[in-house]
């Protein structure tokens, strides 16, 4: 913590961002967890194999795989929200390779600008906003037949739909399959409003004056002051998707202090993730708090302790790929953040290494989440358990 | 067919010949855009008095309403007449016997057809199919015969003037620029499409005149793609007139089909325009051919009653036989109108040659324009004289696959490719054609009959669908026999992949539940009281997002197991070049192990098996020598077992599948091909494996040579012959259901596996084990992958074994999961009302759901509700009207529909399949349906009736 007593954390990719935020929960109310790999979190010690509540990317286990898939399907995902009555930008979806042409002329006919997202993958990502004209339109275009792996921006969630189309060929150059699709949405003008809605409740509401793409812009939180009528319209859209017990819903409102039917309520996106970066951005303890009601709500009923600044936490790791140097690493970050480490590399054949961490739970938490992900210094291991003591 | 003699044992007489085998098969032309043609292959065996045998082979080439195919089921049809071929004998001593004995066939035949025909008053019904069977009954007599088959026919002629291969597109050529065309020959050949480009035709015309260097008149064909209104046709003509007016030697244009509309009327009126203008030049004629104005001699009669016509075209597929093109080329004789013969497009050799030989026999012929497009790309035929070749292998140099089962390809995966969104739109094909010097060489050649034959590596590996008569029997596996299933019919429809999104939705539809489908994997399914449950492809909502994320990632699954005491495959990653820590760990978990690149892709690097510490180390050489073998890499358990697909819903082990790689089984008389090819037949009707039938490709031919084989070879009777060396059933492999055989230690690892993964209520286990009757503490055993969204085809439709309703206790489960209310037991008859959406209208979707309706069985009606709405009330059989349901959401083939509702209603009182007016288009409906009784009249008067 500084001075002031935010929390100061190291950098971490936004896309790690709710499992981190989670995570970091668990450790802080005193609960076991068990971190694999892809964001996979196990928390609570009531089972001694699955715990008592496990997520992934900070996606609680009650949200099913048919659940998230429809919610990073955007063209099903649309047509859910119209068939309920909810409103949509006017919209269709076009392939990069045989319909780029139509998707043109059609931006042209319902009139610029328009927004350019991918149809297929994480909601948010990939996502070209304000295409004003046929020329940018065609250089948006173009830019998706970048193959999605090396797009700036591209993150793929642990259960996303595997991509198993051949890639296309343009000159040599590897390119996105012909057949990858896209869709185009009309730019609807108002205020940007993401609401995060878990278990049918409004947890946060923001207002993204430029977008949830650009936080420069200076995001609000507006979960006191958002009418009510607006909250509602997100809570009903939150459950057009059976199976997500949590929901980012973003919509475009006139003002969002004034009542508001559902009609002119336009709903540009809906995660099956709660993308606390936002709110991160806007206050770190916002982020850590909403995080905190998400582990609640998954973990029904088993009670949460009080928040710990400082914990010492019983240490296991398993299959690391070159242990003592893992350990070496994990020792060497871990005293950079001023945490104490006592650890050993137990059996170096299985690759388990066991010992004791001591340190603000937030710390320890992002240790483990670099750990599995990229590795501190380029070192990995697959499975991290961690038991207070 | 009753005429000729149906009797297996009696001797033959001299000049008869006994049809011992039949077959059809279907393939399709493959394009390099567009949707692929569909062609039909029929091959006769037959024996003659001397015991000579000989194989005959036509093609047939039904392209829907184009050739009268649109009646009804044209392979059903097809296979009727085939099977009815089988035993006959026929008496064939001469040209004229064998030609009488063809058309009484063919006659018989068109009687059939009309029967079999489901649409009411079709006038022509599979013609393009009966082609088939009339080719290869005349390539069966012209050998019997040692004729050609122009000669059995009737030869008139030596040549034939071709369209060439290569069109020139309009403006191509600029006035001025005519040095390219030095080299062009007499005949040319230019398309186009559209009117602007009809205004660069003239520049092109003159370019080809200045270009003849004066020595010889030319043919010119222009196809202008029915793309003109008739003034731009006649500005065509006029531009064709100032071409090559004054020229000083006799040129003919023929210009094809101008007009979208198909008036004879309006042809007429341009031939006349065309005489009008050039009455003065007796150098230039031109020529307007009348397309798909008669396709046979009776019609072609009647036109010729109200008047005449420059040029026709004859199109043996729509004429239905060679026969009855010379039948339609006489009559055209007759009048001096000139013949056009021309093919369908998208044909082998075996129809090209047949066609070719038909030029030569016909009455009259002024131009042919035939190719053989498909050995383009596939190798499916041979030519009478050429080295046959088994050793033509596509697939040879790809690399064969690995043993290794984590590296088999995984088709639950196969689910990210959405091809189904609104905004695309389909390119027509073109047909196009290319001279294939060989074919025209065959009959000069002498060789007898088509001159063509069938390679047996596309018969195993290209076919689609195959019948054989005799009926061969059936493989075996252990003494089972193949299952039968009742629902294939109502499964085929949906394609190759349909059934896979279509399964879960026949069974929530058959418990009573409302459906909404959004694409070919996407669905949900409601009782209208609670949220309802949704689907995408095999992703359901009995699995946690978080079970998938874990899934997916093999070193996870294994950890986590492990935590959980449940067998798998000890193993670890290790860093690369850490040979020491590798050894240190195989010690522990003990030899056999496998060591794999961490990052593997098709088996590179991967050494399994391996025995102990020395091995071990050479391994290790052997991988870091490979392109990989600068990576991290695994080493694991080696577990000598076989594979297992055990399907686990809530905690209920539901079915268990044994997959194993391809393989026949001799039986002392057949040769592999033969055993293989029926093997496939038996798969083509499992409904979850007859698109993905097993290949000859390299991989097969090792895995013969390893055993001392060839294809050639004959087996003895009962020794297994392996084909393959993946389980993938995708890939060829076996499946064979073990379910109640499985010993109850099995059977509890699999249930652990569901309390040790979050949130997992569905899940196929992909076991190791070396017997699954045996208890797990006896052998070697280990599961190496979970799949949270595990194909429900493969376990329900097992090749052998007793199948379980898999799909059927998914929806029992996921309805009690979620507390819907659903009937307790499924429905045998449903009565649904289906609202579609989408660009639907003006693509035929009335007429293809109702063909498709009748085909199935179902009951009910269609109509529009406007333009972007349709609205079906469908009555039959759960299986087979819900297929046709699912269906709905590709439609035919330039519909383009977003979603439909299917919900259930009482059972109205309906009959047959009725296209109901819609409010808005009924004027235009009623327009139609008069043509079609006009249509009728039309064809009574013909037929003398």
């Amino acid at each position: 913590m500084d001075a002031d007593g935010t929390l100061e954390d190291p950098p971490i990719h936004s896309f790690l961002r709710d499992g981190f935020e989670v995570h970091a929960a668990a450790l802080e109310r005193d609960l076991a967890v068990t971190v694999l790999p892809r964001q996979v979190l196990l928390v609570g010690s009531g089972n001694p194999v699955l715990g008592d509540a496990s997520f992934v990317h900070g996606v609680p286990q009650s949200s099913t795989v048919a659940g998230v898939t429809f919610a990073q399907d955007k063209r099903v995902r649309r047509a859910l929200l119209e068939k309920q009555g909810f409103s949509v930008p006017r919209g269709a979806t076009f392939s990069i390779g045989k319909s780029a042409r139509q998707a043109v002329e059609f931006a042209e006919r319902i009139g610029f600008p328009v927004v350019v997202k991918p149809t297929m993958g994480d909601n948010t990502i990939g996502v070209i906003p304000s295409v004003s004209d046929a020329e940018q339109m065609r250089e948006a275009i173009e830019y998706l037949h970048t193959p999605l792996d090396i797009r700036e921006d591209f993150t793929r969630a642990s259960y996303a739909m595997t991509e198993l189309r051949e890639p296309g060929l343009r000159d040599g150059v590897p390119v996105a399959p012909s057949s990858y699709r896209f869709l185009v949405e009309r730019e609807v003008s108002g205020q940007y409003v993401r609401v995060l809605v878990v278990d049918g409740t409004v947890r946060s509401a923001l207002y993204c004056p430029s977008g949830p793409w650009k936080p420069e812009s200076g995001f609000q939180d507006i979960t006191e002051v958002i009418d009510p009528s607006i909250a509602s319209t997100a809570v009903k859209a939150a459950k057009v998707i059976p199976g997500l017990a949590l929901a980012a819903v973003d919509m475009i409102v006139p003002n969002f202090r004034e009542n508001t039917p559902s009609k002119d309520t336009v709903v540009v996106e809906l995660s099956e993730r709660p993308w606390l970066e936002a709110q991160w951005k806007l206050d770190p303890s916002l982020a850590a708090q909403l995080a905190c009601q998400i582990l609640s709500f998954e973990l029904r009923g088993v009670p949460l302790g009080p928040t710990r600044s400082k914990i010492t936490v019983q240490v296991r790791f398993d299959g690391a790929v070159a242990p003592a140097a893992f350990r070496d690493a994990y020792e060497r970050q871990a005293a950079r953040l001023d945490l104490k480490t006592e650890l050993e590399v137990s059996d170096p054949a299985l690759g388990h290494i066991t010992g004791q961490v001591t340190g603000p739970p937030r710390l320890i938490a992002w240790l483990t989440e670099t750990a599995l992900d990229d590795g501190v210094e380029g070192h990995k291991a697959m499975v991290g358990e961690f038991h207070p003591l | 067919m009753n005429d000729p003699r149906e009797d297996n044992s009696s001797p033959l007489q001299p000049g008869e010949l006994r049809i011992t085998q039949s077959r059809a098969f279907s393939y399709r032309a493959p394009r390099p855009r567009g949707a692929a043609a569909t062609n039909y292959v029929v091959e006769l065996t037959a024996q003659t008095s001397d015991g000579t045998e000989i194989v005959s082979y036509g093609e047939g080439h039904p392209r829907w309403a184009q050739t009268g195919d649109d009646a009804g089921s044209s392979w059903t049809f097809l296979v009727e007449v085939v099977r009815r071929l089988e035993g006959k004998v026929f008496m064939a001593a001469d040209r004229e016997e064998a030609v009488r004995s063809v058309r009484r066939v063919m006659q018989e035949m068109s009687l059939l057809a009309a029967e079999r025909s489901v649409e009411e008053g079709h006038t022509r019904p599979f013609r393009g199919t009966s082609l088939g069977i009339e080719v290869s009954l005349l390539d069966l007599f012209a050998q019997h015969l040692g004729e050609t088959l122009a000669g059995l026919l009737g030869k008139q002629r030596d040549s034939v003037p071709q369209v060439p291969e290569t069109p020139i597109s309009a403006g191509e050529v600029l006035e001025g620029v005519v040095a390219d065309l030095e080299g062009i020959g007499e005949t040319i050949s230019i398309k186009f499409r559209g009117a602007v480009e009809r205004e660069s035709v003239l520049p092109t015309l003159r370019s080809l005149v200045g270009a003849s260097g004066g020595e010889s008149g030319r043919t010119v064909w222009i196809d202008a793609g029915s793309t003109l209104s008739v003034a731009s046709s006649e500005a065509l003509v006029d531009d064709v007139a100032a071409a090559f007016r004054s020229s000083s030697h006799q040129h003919h244009v023929f210009i094809s089909q101008p007009f979208r509309s198909r008036s004879v009327e309006k042809l007429r009126g341009l031939q006349n325009y065309a005489d009008e203008q050039l009455k003065s030049d007796t150098s230039l004629s031109v020529h307007i051919v009348a397309d798909n104005n008669a396709w046979d001699a009776p019609e072609l009669r009647d036109i010729l009653e109200t008047g005449s016509l420059g040029a026709v075209r004859v199109r043996p597929a729509q004429a239905g036989g060679l026969l009855a093109a010379i039948d339609l080329a006489e009559v055209a004789s007759a009048a001096g109108v000139r013949v056009c013969l021309t093919g369908m497009g998208d044909e082998s050799r075996l129809g090209a040659s047949a066609e070719h030989q038909l030029a030569l026999a016909l009455p009259r012929v002024d131009l042919a324009e035939i190719g053989a497009t498909v050995e383009q790309t596939l190798p499916l035929t041979e030519i009478a004289g050429e080295q046959r070749n088994v050793d033509t292998d596509p697939l040879a140099g790809k690399a064969a696959t690995s043993q290794d089962s984590s590296l088999s390809e995984n088709p639950e995966e196969a689910d990210a490719v959405d091809e189904d969104d609104e905004g695309d739109f389909e390119d027509e094909g073109i047909p196009y054609f290319a001279e294939d010097a060989s074919i025209a060489s065959l009959e000069t050649n002498g060789v007898s009959g088509l001159g063509v034959s069938v390679s047996f590596i596309s018969l195993v590996n290209d076919v689609e669908k195959m019948e054989t008569f005799p009926e061969p029997p059936l493989p075996e596996f252990e003494g089972m026999l193949p299952n039968v299933f009742d629902d294939i019919d109502d499964l085929h429809p949906l394609g190759a992949r349909g059934s896979k999104g279509h399964l879960a939705e026949r069974e929530a539809l058959a418990l009573g539940l409302t459906t909404t489908r959004y694409s070919k994997g996407v669905f949900l399914a409601s009782d209208g009281h609670r949220e309802p449950i949704n689907f995408k492809w095999n992703r359901n909502p009995l699995v946690s997002g978080v079970a998938l994320g874990l899934c997916t990632h093999k070193e996870a699954t294994r950890l986590q197991l492990q935590r959980a005491n449940v067998p798998v495959p000890q193993g670890r990653t290790f860093e690369r070049g850490d040979l020491d820590s590798a050894r240190m760990f195989a010690g522990r978990i003990g030899y056999p192990v496998v060591m794999k690149p961490a990052m593997g892709v098709r088996g590179i690097g991967v050494v399994a098996n391996i025995q102990n510490e020395e091995e071990l180390s050479q391994a290790h050489e052997l991988m870091t020598g490979t392109r990989l073998g600068d990576q991290d890499f695994i080493v694991e358990k080696h577990i000598n077992g076989k594979d297992y697909r055990i399907v686990v819903v809530g905690q209920r082990v539901v079915a268990a599948i044994l997959r194993e790689p391809a393989s026949v089984v001799g039986d002392g008389k057949h040769t592999v091909a033969e055993l293989l090819l029926n093997r496939n037949s038996a798969r083509r009707r499992n409904p979850h494996l007859w698109a993905r039938p097993p290949q000859y490709n390299a991989a097969a031919k090792y895995e013969l040579q390893k055993q001392n084989l060839t294809i050639d070879s004959v087996p003895e009777p009962g020794r297994v012959v392996r084909l393959g060396s993946t389980n993938s059933l995708s890939q060829g492999g076996e499946s064979m259901a073990v379910l109640e055989e499985m010993h109850p230690s099995i059977l509890e690892a699999c249930l652990k596996v569901m309390r040790s993964v979050p949130g997992m209520d569905y899940c196929g286990v992909d076991f190791l084990l070396e017997d699954h009757t045996k208890p797990l503490d006896e052998q070697d055993a280990g599961i190496c992958e979970l799949n949270a969204h595990a194909a429900i085809g493969n376990s329900q439709y097992p090749m052998f074994g007793t199948p379980k309703p898999v799909a059927r206790i998914v929806m029992y489960e996921v309805a009690r999961r979620f507390g819907l209310q659903v009937a307790a037991e499924p429905a045998e008859n449903v009565a649904l009302r289906v609202l579609i959406r989408g660009k639907i209208s003006g693509v035929g979707f009335h007429r293809w759901l109702r063909r498709r309706a009748l085909e199935a069985g179902v009951e009910g009606w269609v109509r529009s509700l406007d333009d972007k709405r349709i609205e079906a009330v469908l009555v039959g059989p759960t299986n087979a009207t819900t297929g046709i349901v699912s269906s709905l959401i590709n439609g035919p083939r330039r519909a383009r529909p977003t979603s439909y509702v299917a919900e259930h209603i009482d059972k109205p009182l309906v009959e047959g399949f009725e296209i109901r007016p819609d409010r808005a288009g009924f004027e235009h409906l009623r327009i139609k349906t008069g043509r079609r009784i006009r249509k009728v009249l039309n064809w009574r008067r013909t037929n003398g009736r």
